[in-house]
């Protein structure tokens, strides 16, 4: 909950465009026991300040979300000597059905 | 009519101030950096090492041939700058409206000032046994240049009173050693040779500001004084009659303090970049903290709105007895506004939008994380957030790996199945933690060390890039004796 206080205070704020959430650390026992109520009011409030928010998640978390990707890089220990820019090039956008709620 | 006052000498007299038992032993204080000739020179002597022969500029070696005995000191800062405080106040007591013009030199604006006044007063300058010389002249150059001479101190000159003077003193008006050696060379030994040169061939071979010294020196020009200031205080205080314990009442006496100085800010076309807050509590410990404002606010409620929700968020000792409040004043326009930067939208919410957090998230843990200047993995510091304002920050867009690795903090520990290969642990399988399974492809080990020449201070480790039978890409360290930590997950 924590962390939805803090997204929260940001994107009310207004100052900040785009808001990187990155969920990835947390736990999925925890993410999942978040109320879905909490996103969409995120979502509102992003809508009126003009803000953008990006989730970081290892799996589906926002039910409200406009976009919805997974990243497939399929990245093994030898890929450390190739550049970044290279492995950027290799990495697959897969987009997601979005189920909304109407 | 234009004064200077000079105290002569003033670094060697600033370090001898705290050392009343060399005053009568001869010493000087060396200049900073060689001369021409590669030398060591003297920057000032006192007037024992002047009786024994010694002046500013000889070198040291040849100082010390003639005076064996010659005491060298450091200079001192911090007694210079309290000695040039109570010259500033010695010219505060003569004169309004003055100037420093230089670390040992004022200039005063007499004008208005009772002649009789001024005399008396310059006849009695004292500051605790030091001299002082002083000079009067129709342009405040001309006594500045008069205040800087034993010949011509003590009496109001005309620019012909300082054709006798050594054409060196020019470099207290700017002078260049190129510009002086030049005018040496044309045979130029004194003012009154300087002053005889035509003015417009001297603009003509060495430019306009060497024209300009003559019209100074001809008394011919009278600039305006750069008048001092002393930085004005914006404080203000609130005893409270019982010890306050909730939060409105705080408000209250905060709102109270903010009008007077808001007001007295106002006369002066000044805004308010940074609060300071000091709660006395009543068993008379004190917590400070400071505030700063994206920018610059006049408004009551501006203020109060961040100081609200920065004491929301502390948790005090005990009831506040006393409320003190600084503000650190800037120019109301004091904005850049960056032709490429982007300005922050609402700047009066950031702020307190940065203090809601840190009472959220804990204090030290909102910010800009910035690399550390060590090699350290993970090291980093927090730059504040306050002072942000869209712009690029030093150091951005460098990349330690092509992977982007996502760090547990704190480490964790895990055990490890290993055997030792060329004197180095080498990591087989991973036996528990969030990633458990055998280890099919490695790269390192990475030895890392730093801090080794502090005492207790230093580190060393191993990082292993390891990927398991799972696909899963981690970092793994070894740290001596026996610890094995999972530094993060490739992402």
């Amino acid at each position: 909950m924590q962390m939805m206080q803090a997204v929260d205070l940001v994107v009310r704020d207004g100052n900040v465009s785009l808001i990187l959430v990155d969920s990835t650390g947390l736990a999925q026992r925890d993410l999942r026991a978040l109320p879905t109520a909490a996103w969409w009011r995120v979502r509102q409030v992003a809508e009126r300040t003009g803000s953008r928010v990006v989730v970081l998640a290892e799996c589906s978390l926002v039910p409200c979300a406009s976009v919805r990707r997974s990243l497939v890089g399929d990245l093994s220990v030898e890929d450390f000597d190739d550049s970044r820019g290279a492995l950027v090039g290799r990495l697959r956008w897969v987009s997601q059905k979005i189920r909304q709620a109407t | 009519m234009f004064a200077a006052l000079h105290i002569p000498n003033f670094p060697v007299v600033a370090a001898l101030r705290g050392r009343p038992g060399l005053s009568a032993v001869a010493c000087a204080v060396l200049a900073a950096g060689e001369d021409e000739g590669g030398k060591l020179s003297l920057l000032a002597v006192n007037s024992a090492a002047r009786v024994a022969g010694l002046a500013r500029g000889w070198a040291l070696s040849r100082a010390l041939v003639r005076c064996p005995e010659l005491q060298v000191l450091a200079r001192d800062s911090e007694a210079e700058a309290a000695l040039r405080r109570d010259l500033i106040g010695l010219g505060e007591g003569l004169a309004p409206d003055f100037e420093v013009v230089a670390e040992d030199a004022v200039l005063l604006d007499l004008s208005g000032r009772s002649l009789a006044v001024v005399l008396a007063g310059l006849e009695d300058l004292f500051l605790k046994g030091h001299e002082i010389w002083h000079a009067r002249a129709a342009t405040p150059d001309l006594a500045y240049l008069g205040a800087r001479h034993e010949l011509t101190q003590g009496r109001e000159i005309s620019p012909a009173d300082l054709a006798p003077l050594s054409s060196g003193i020019l470099s207290a008006l700017g002078a260049g050693r190129g510009e002086l050696k030049l005018l040496g060379l044309w045979g130029v030994r004194t003012l009154g040779d300087f002053m005889n040169l035509p003015r417009q061939s001297l603009v003509e071979r060495l430019g306009p500001g060497v024209g300009a010294w003559h019209d100074l020196l001809t008394g011919k020009r009278c600039r305006v004084l750069r008048l001092h200031r002393p930085s004005e205080c914006f404080a203000e205080s609130l005893d409270f009659e019982y010890p306050v314990a909730a939060l409105e009442p705080l408000l209250f006496g905060l709102r109270r303090l903010l009008h007077v100085l808001v007001g007295r800010l106002v006369e002066r076309h000044l805004a308010v970049g940074r609060l300071e807050l000091c709660l006395v509590h009543e068993s008379g410990s004190e917590l400070r903290r400071q505030l700063s404002l994206p920018d610059p606010q006049i408004s009551v409620d501006g203020m109060l709105s961040p100081l609200r929700a920065m004491l929301e968020s502390l948790r005090l000792e005990a009831s506040v007895s006393r409320l003190e409040l600084e503000v650190e004043t800037t120019f109301a326009t004091a904005a850049q506004r960056e032709c490429f930067g982007r300005q922050l939208p609402q700047p009066e919410r950031w702020v307190e939008m940065l203090a809601k957090l840190e009472a959220l998230l804990g204090s030290g843990r909102v910010g800009i994380p910035v690399p550390a200047d060590t090699h350290r993995p993970d090291d980093f510091t927090l730059r504040p957030a306050v002072a942000w304002v869209g712009g690029l920050l030093e150091g951005e867009g460098k990349v330690e790996c092509p992977l982007p690795l996502h760090r547990f903090r704190p480490a964790r520990q895990v055990a490890v199945a290993f055997e030792t290969r060329e004197r180095w642990p080498w990591p087989m399988a991973l036996l528990n933690g969030p990633h458990v399974g055998e280890i099919v492809g490695r790269r390192g080990p990475f030895p890392a060390s730093g801090n080794w020449w502090e005492s207790g201070g230093g580190w060393q480790r191993l990082e292993w890039d390891i990927e398991l039978v799972s696909r899963q890409l981690l970092r793994l360290v070894f740290q001596s004796p026996d610890q094995w930590l999972l530094d993060g997950v490739y992402r």
